[in-house]
């Protein structure tokens, strides 16, 4: 128990793997970002259809922007929407969690069915519909619209494990010893749930990027930013598959499936550190 | 003991199983023989057209009652095949070619119209068509007004009808309209896609319009239907059909199928392995087009070579909401015409299948006359050019300043934002939508594109809840008038109230001397070509002066004809009628027709190789 959390986890190689993937992806991203001109992405800005060469390190689209320019762009905001929405969804999920858990009673009642709910309707469905209600969606907008859906899943989860924690002798002891209900959730509770908290983070980030791309793919995406969805919905809708623009859904696919592994392996290396029985031997 | 019970229960139910999956496999067999009988009932390939439509029929394959609410008339194959229409406009050519009609005469006050039928004409079962089935489809359709689609503007301007004697009728209208032989919702005649359907009184009477699925059904047309499944309808041509008997001409083909084949890609694979020959418009894109064509060199489309596309009737417009500041001041909407680069739309959202657009109109044969009479003011009033400086200038002059990110202020602080409505189901409008918005950011208007999609999208639109939103303006055609008097100030109603149409004035322009002259047209008979030249120039003037809708490009519609077994398409080489499967005007581009000034047999498909 020496090393602690993040030594741990600094030993873990899946985790390791993943974290330099996702920071080498995001890191290109906000460089490249920074340093290409905006205009690039604009359209028209070049010859539509090149393939890679020399002037366009990744060829331009049927539009004539630069896929490198909007692949930068699209790396960051679709990152952002995946934190923005875990960070929300976490959090929520966690408070409505902790407090369905431990207070039971009819607080309980009303936020299991409030769970239940966001639990079983079909989110995408929902999702269109309310994306289809905004006016103009922006990045920060598609990140909140996402969170909306992303707390149940880890509400569900802390309540469950709230339940039985709270029956445990180390919470009766923090109640003989005078703490109130909330200091015993902060401070007795909460750490015990942390390390799940940060593995479920790490999977809403990755499910809040998919939901995205879903979005966008159905033309409901943010039409002023670019982002990983937006550029698949292009591709799709100037039949770049079939017409062979390989450097256009290629590279987009690409990137999009390297976060999703980093994620992933992000995920797995999270869920070894907590669960130490599916820790890998190596 | 216990085991061996088990294991003999476990047996009896593997030979159990084995038995039924054994029955499933026949059934299943049985079930795809069955289903390829039912599909392609072994047609001979060279003697039957392939029609691609872009989805399943709503209401499925047992419904033929064109008047039902949701009925698909186009990609069930009906209104091209089996029903016909008194006349059909021909767009390329300006023609008004008679069919079960003879002729039509308006009375002098133009508040009555009298219709000639044709005398040879057969139902598909036998009986003659006559006047008694035209007074019965109209009185129909004025009695279940507005249950039956369409039924709601016929009732709105049909007053009576009657017949006069059996291949004669007298329709009575409202108030007088001597364009009312134009209105496809009124009257029998096809200009764009559709006109009202007569039935046949026989087959109709004593039932309940709105319920009877007239299964099968019974036209007038060159093709009856021989079997109907979710996804194919297969027509039979008619031997006995009038045109045969009066003309002597026999449409091509023995069998017209329209089918569903999948999407994109399938009719892509369907086109070059030939097994379609033409499939419907918004399936395949320009891309995917040009890979088919390179793969099989039958396929063609109205032009060879770029741009490719047939021209729509509903050229695009960019509506910019003349009710909201400052787009309500005629300056502000030249200055946002100039920043739109037409030529760049053209050749990245269109990929070069369409060309700039000066004004509200298709560019067809008919309608030249009319625009040989306003060359000049296009001249004075250059809606094509783009031409960023001018802009400035006007936006100066309107008394804005460039801030410091380059986007245009108001003298209180308020920045040049626009707010940019599009319909994110409609990939061409999402691309032109794309173009436009990066050209006027990059003129200083701070552009939101705000994609919106099914009724919230369009309830937006009418209310004119947006600054611009891109738009087909339809009908357009043959007679000038339509395109004018959907300006007119009659559709204006405030910001806020559901305007009759997107492009019957949800933009909102009002100009009073626009409107007397539009209204002077209305009372014109549209073949006093003269007086209505005299107006047409009268009426463009105020418009290019107001600019109230800025005019984007041509509207391209790419249909690919396939011409390993069926020749004689209409093309850009050959533009004898519109390339149009899906129009009720299809039934001439099959069969051909009589020209109505020589008489002589135009046109109709062949077989590539005649037997």
């Amino acid at each position: 128990m020496k090393r602690g959390f993040v030594g741990i986890l600094m030993g873990n190689r899946k985790f390791i793997i993943g974290f330099i993937i996702f920071i080498v992806i995001l890191m290109g991203g906000i460089i490249a970002h920074q340093t290409i001109p905006f205009r690039y992405s604009r359209t028209g800005a070049f010859p539509p259809g090149l393939p890679p060469g020399v002037k366009n390190i990744l060829g331009t689209d049927s539009l004539g922007r630069g896929i490198d320019v909007q692949l930068a762009e699209a790396v960051v905001n679709s990152v952002q929407i995946g934190l923005i929405a875990a960070l929300i969804g976490t959090l929520v999920g966690a408070v409505i969690g902790f407090t369905s858990g431990y207070y039971g009673g009819i607080i309980d009642a009303i936020l299991r069915v409030l769970m239940d709910v966001f639990l079983s309707i079909p989110s995408l469905l929902f999702l269109i519909l309310i994306a289809s209600l905004m006016r103009g969606v922006t990045v920060r907008g598609m990140a909140l619209i996402i969170a909306l859906f992303a707390w149940a899943p880890p509400a569900r989860q802390i309540r469950a494990q709230v339940l039985s924690l709270k029956e445990r002798a180390f919470v009766d002891m923090a109640k003989l010893s005078g703490m109130s209900e909330m200091e015993i959730i902060t401070s007795e509770l909460v750490p015990h749930m942390f390390q799940w908290m940060s593995a479920n983070f790490v999977n809403a980030t990755l499910a809040a990027i998919l939901a995205e791309s879903g979005l966008s793919i159905l033309g409901l995406g943010p039409q002023n930013e670019m982002t990983l969805g937006m550029m698949i919905y292009w591709a799709l809708s100037y039949a770049a598959v079939f017409r062979g623009m390989w450097w256009w859904w290629g590279s987009t696919v690409f990137t999009l499936t390297s976060i999703f592994i980093s994620l992933y392996l992000l995920h797995l290396g999270f869920d070894e550190v907590i669960n130490p029985r599916i820790r890998s031997k190596i | 003991m216990l085991n061996r019970r088990k294991l003999s229960k476990k047996s009896r139910f593997t030979v159990i199983s084995s038995r039924v999956t054994l029955v499933f496999v026949a059934l299943l067999i049985f079930g795809i023989l069955l289903a390829q009988d039912v599909y392609a009932q072994n047609l001979p390939r060279d003697e039957t057209l392939y029609v691609a439509v872009s989805k399943k029929v709503a209401l499925g394959p047992k419904v033929f009652n064109i008047y039902t609410p949701g009925f698909d008339r186009s990609r069930t194959g009906l209104h091209q095949l089996v029903n016909e229409y008194f006349f059909y406009v021909n767009l390329e050519t300006g023609e008004y070619v008679p069919w079960l009609a003879e002729s039509f005469e308006y009375s002098a006050d133009f508040k009555k119209i009298t219709v000639n039928l044709r005398k040879e004409v057969n139902w598909n079962d036998g009986w003659p068509f006559t006047a008694e089935d035209v007074v019965f489809t109209y009185n129909l359709l004025l009695e279940s007004a507005p249950k039956m689609v369409w039924s709601a503007e016929v009732a709105a301007w049909v007053e009576s009808i009657r017949k006069l004697d059996d291949f004669t009728v007298e329709l009575t209208l409202k108030k007088p309209n001597p364009r009312f032989h134009l209105i496809r919702e009124c009257f029998p005649a096809v200009r764009i896609w559709g006109g009202v359907t007569i039935l046949p009184k026989h087959v109709w009477e004593g039932k309940d319009p709105v319920k009877f699925n007239n299964y099968p059904p019974v036209g007038t047309g060159p093709y009856r239907l021989l079997s109907s499944s979710e996804t194919a309808f297969v027509y039979e041509r008619r031997d006995n059909w009038w045109g045969t008997e009066q003309y002597g001409v026999k449409p091509a083909p023995r069998y017209v199928v329209y089918q569903y084949f999948g999407p994109e890609t399938s009719v892509a694979i369907g086109l070059t392995t030939n097994d379609i020959d033409s499939p419907a418009i918004g399936i395949l894109s320009l891309g995917t087009y040009l890979e088919v064509k390179r793969k099989n060199p039958y396929v063609t489309a109205w032009h060879a070579r770029t741009p490719h596309a047939w021209l729509d009737p509903c050229p695009r417009g960019l509506m910019i909401q003349n009710a909201k500041s400052p787009w309500d001041q005629k300056e502000a909407r030249w200055a946002i015409s100039y920043l739109i680069d037409r030529d760049a739309v053209v050749n990245l959202a269109y990929e070069g299948t369409t060309s700039p657009s000066w004004g509200p109109y298709p560019y067809y044969k008919g309608l030249d006359p009319y625009f040989a009479t306003i060359q000049d003011l296009i001249e004075k009033y250059p809606t094509t050019k783009y031409d960023p400086a001018k802009a400035e200038e006007i936006f100066k002059s309107l008394g804005f300043n460039k801030g410091t990110d380059g986007v245009w202020v108001m003298g209180d602080g308020t920045r040049l934002k626009m707010d940019f409505l599009v319909d994110s189901g409609d990939s061409e409008a999402m691309k032109v939508t794309a173009v436009i918005a990066d050209q006027l950011r990059a003129g200083g208007v701070d552009v939101t594109i705000r994609p919106l999609t099914g009724a919230v999208q369009s309830d937006t639109r009418l209310r004119g809840d947006w600054d611009i939103a891109y738009q087909p303006f339809c009908p357009g055609d043959t007679d000038v008038f339509d395109n004018l008097e959907l300006f007119h100030s009659k559709y204006y109603v405030p910001l806020g109230e559901p305007a009759p149409w997107y492009e019957r004035n949800s933009f909102r322009y009002k100009n009073s001397k626009f409107d007397a002259i539009v209204d002077e047209m209305s009372v014109t008979p549209p073949k006093d070509v003269e007086k209505i030249k005299k107006l047409f120039r009268q009426a463009m003037e105020i418009w290019l002066e107001d600019l109230p809708v800025i005019p984007i490009v041509q509207a391209p519609a790419l249909v690919p004809f396939n011409t390993a077994y069926w020749v004689g398409w209409p093309s850009a080489a050959d533009p004898w009628n519109m390339p149009v499967n899906w129009w009720a005007t299809f039934n001439l581009v099959v069969s051909g027709y009589p020209s109505p000034e020589t008489g002589e047999w135009v046109g109709g498909i062949r077989s590539s190789s005649p037997r």
